[in-house]
């Protein structure tokens, strides 16, 4: 189960060069005493801190990652937190593809719509990019009671 | 006859390099920045002896290109990148190197939430 939301690009101001003079009154990337370079792990980082927040968000990644990120954070290969999180992130820009899982109940537009505020509002604030989109899949739904591991309880007496 | 053995002999204090000075100022001042949770050398470097995540190299300019790679808290990263930068330099003035210190490059390697370990 699937489903994709409409990319959704958040509002920015219609003069580019509005935008570009905040970014570089903030710090710049680059200058002639040296560059700041932020790793994209640090911005998926971000991003699934950042997606993780909303209520409604059960998890994220599908399910195979979810199974092998069980495994692999365990032994400290992987981040929990980068899981189900994909950035493409440019001088100036970024774009991040994120795969959740909702609690059952919860409305997946509304939910949706604050991952993308969220992640969006994350990312600008601590890297200083501009989030150009937030694709979300939502892969699955989460039922209260799935985490409950089955009682190993004998058939018989 | 047993040789009494000898203490071994301390390394005489020999003279420390100008990138050997900044590479340690550059850590000091980038761990005393606000934000700056620590020094993270990425994973080529931890193969080598005695890598902080600090790099320093000469230019041709004999200016030194430096290169502090950090883990961080969730701050404003740009402006982190730059107070790091201002503290280096204040750092290399306050020691008479500021006129060999070049460019210097902040690298945020990772971030680290309230809460969470640094790797």
């Amino acid at each position: 189960m699937a489903t994709e939301t409409t990319p959704d690009t958040p509002k920015k101001p219609s003069n580019p060069s509005s935008s570009e003079l905040t970014t570089s009154d903030k710090g710049r990337l680059q200058s002639d005493r040296g560059n700041t370079v932020i790793a994209d792990s640090v911005v998926a980082k971000v991003a699934g801190i950042a997606a993780r927040e909303v209520p409604g968000v059960y998890d994220m990644g599908g399910a195979p990652a979810r199974a092998i990120g069980n495994v692999s954070q365990r032994v400290g290969i992987t981040d929990q937190r980068t899981q189900g999180v994909s950035v493409e992130v440019g001088e100036r820009q970024a774009a991040t593809d994120l795969t959740i899982v909702v609690e059952y109940g919860e409305a997946i537009p509304r939910v949706t719509d604050e991952v993308r505020e969220n992640v969006t509002q994350r990312i600008e604030g601590l890297c200083g990019l501009e989030v150009i989109e937030v694709n979300i899949s939502v892969t699955d739904l989460h039922f209260p009671g799935d985490e409950e591991a089955t009682p190993d309880e004998s058939r018989v007496d | 006859m047993i040789d009494d053995p000898q203490p071994p002999a301390a390394e005489p204090d020999r003279p420390r390099s100008a990138r050997e000075r900044l590479s340690e100022l550059a850590a000091q001042a980038a761990l005393a920045t606000e934000g700056v949770v620590g020094l993270y050398p990425s994973p080529v470097d931890v193969a080598r002896p005695g890598a902080t995540g600090v790099l320093c190299a000469e230019r041709a300019d004999g200016r030194y290109e430096l290169r502090v790679q950090l883990a961080v808290k969730p701050v404003a990263l740009r402006e982190l990148g730059d107070r790091v930068r201002t503290a280096v330099a204040a750092a290399a003035a306050g020691d008479g190197l500021g006129d060999r210190l070049g460019p210097v490059d902040v690298y945020i390697r990772d971030i680290v939430p309230p809460g969470e370990v640094p790797a």
